[in-house]
């Protein structure tokens, strides 16, 4: 059995719906379509995150393929965003969202980008909350860890929020922690949320199911 | 890229290579069953050395990290009038990140050598050295987070630098028994000039001349 086969190819919770991100799904086209560099306020969803527009279709596949990639090695597990039936939106592309697996510090590290139709309604929440459950539940991981960059306040606001809801806290500002796509360097603000205090705090605000 | 030879008011850092420092001396000082082995390895990453292979591999990480400008390890040895002069105390170095602009400072001590402030002295000698002279942006530092001896020293020398404590990360290593958490510290090259730590530092290449 590999580690892979611990990772459900679906997750769904009240208002969402997460599926395995790969070459088949999202349909490249529609991916290109929105994440491109022309694509709608591209700019401004991705300012805060460490990948850069896409600048062919080619990207876009090859960046479907390292996820698969790193899928099948159980490195990480990468979803594509879906909103459920009766949301606005439903059954479209409304991001992605994954869960990055470092087995030998027994720890995880969340991550997630969505498309600005798709903003303050507390989709991050949500699917936060279906991602520790898999951390926990399902991989039986200590900690979950997760961070953003300074001046990302609706991260910070998002962050803030569910790490608290599930007893976990912050860590501080870290200085030089990493470079972006372009080299430029960055400080991150880190949180993180033990497997014990998430059992403590019970926090989830949606049901989760694992296909 | 570095200067061979540091040295401060009590000690003088050699470079981590087979050239200054002998193989079977240092196995005996890293050997398992060397007194307060277990103590000394405690908190550090890695553990006694069953072989004098393993030392000597140790040497000659010394010698490519230098080449490939990765950072820069030196031996400790205390200047004359320190009880031990000469002798090897230990070791303390930087680890460079040229794409942060950042270098990570690591040390560890025999034993006999705790608690004369050598770790504090060394940290500074080597932020001179990054800052002044590699131009690096930020040093940084980490020790486990129930390493208190360690959180003593660095705590006092961070602040000499006008550095900060920045936080607990969880997990952030794993050694033989799981993962550790670690605190982490840092100073800017703008901190450090503006606390500027007296003390005095010299540097000089293999030939014992002025460097750079």
């Amino acid at each position: 059995m590999a580690v892979s086969d611990l990772l459900p190819e679906t997750v769904l919770t009240d208002r969402l719906r997460l599926e395995q991100l790969g070459p088949a799904n999202p349909d490249p086209s529609t991916f290109y379509e929105h994440t491109r560099e022309e694509a709608p306020d591209i700019e401004e969803t991705t300012e805060y995150v460490s990948w850069s527009p896409n600048r062919t279709p080619a990207a876009g596949v090859e960046f479907l393929e390292n996820a698969a990639e790193s899928w099948a090695a159980g490195e990480g597990a990468t979803y594509v965003v879906r909103p459920r039936e009766g949301e606005p939106g439903a059954g479209a592309f409304a991001g992605t969202t994954g869960l990055g697996l470092d087995w030998d510090r027994d720890r995880g590290e969340l991550g997630i980008w969505l498309r600005k139709p798709f903003w303050g309604r507390g989709y991050s929440g949500e699917r936060a909350d279906a991602m520790l459950a898999l951390a926990f539940e399902r991989l039986d991981l200590e900690l979950v860890g997760v961070s953003h960059l300074p001046g990302n306040e609706n991260s910070e606001r998002a962050i803030t929020k569910y790490v608290e809801r599930h007893g976990g806290r912050r860590a501080g500002r870290f200085r030089n922690r990493l470079t972006d796509a372009d080299g430029t360097v960055h400080d991150t603000i880190e949180y993180s949320v033990s497997q014990q205090e998430w059992r403590e705090a019970d926090g989830a605000e949606t049901a989760v199911e694992f296909r | 890229m570095f200067p061979a030879i540091i040295e401060t008011e009590r000690l003088r850092l050699e470079p981590r290579t087979p050239a200054y420092v002998d193989v079977l001396e240092l196995y005996d000082y890293c050997r398992a069953d060397h007194p307060h082995i277990d103590e000394i390895t405690e908190y550090l990453p890695w553990e006694p050395h069953p072989h004098p292979k393993e030392t000597a591999d140790f040497l000659e990480r010394g010698v490519s990290m230098r080449e490939e400008h990765e950072g820069a390890d030196y031996v400790i040895r205390p200047r004359e009038g320190e009880d031990g002069a000469g002798e090897i105390a230990g070791f303390g170095g930087l680890t460079i990140d040229w794409d942060t602009d950042s270098a990570e400072f690591g040390a560890w001590l025999r034993k006999p050598f705790w608690g004369r402030g050598y770790s504090g002295e060394r940290a500074v000698a080597l932020a001179e050295l990054a800052f002044e002279h590699l131009d690096l942006e930020l040093v940084t530092v980490t020790h486990d987070a129930d390493n208190e001896k360690s959180e003593r020293a660095i705590e006092k020398y961070i602040d000499r630098m006008g550095g900060r404590r920045e936080g607990t990360l969880r997990n952030f290593h794993s050694d033989g028994d799981g993962p550790v958490d670690a605190v982490r510290y840092s100073a800017t090259q703008s901190e450090y000039r503006d606390a500027d730590p007296v003390q005095e530092v010299a540097f000089y290449d293999e030939d014992e001349e002025a460097w750079p």
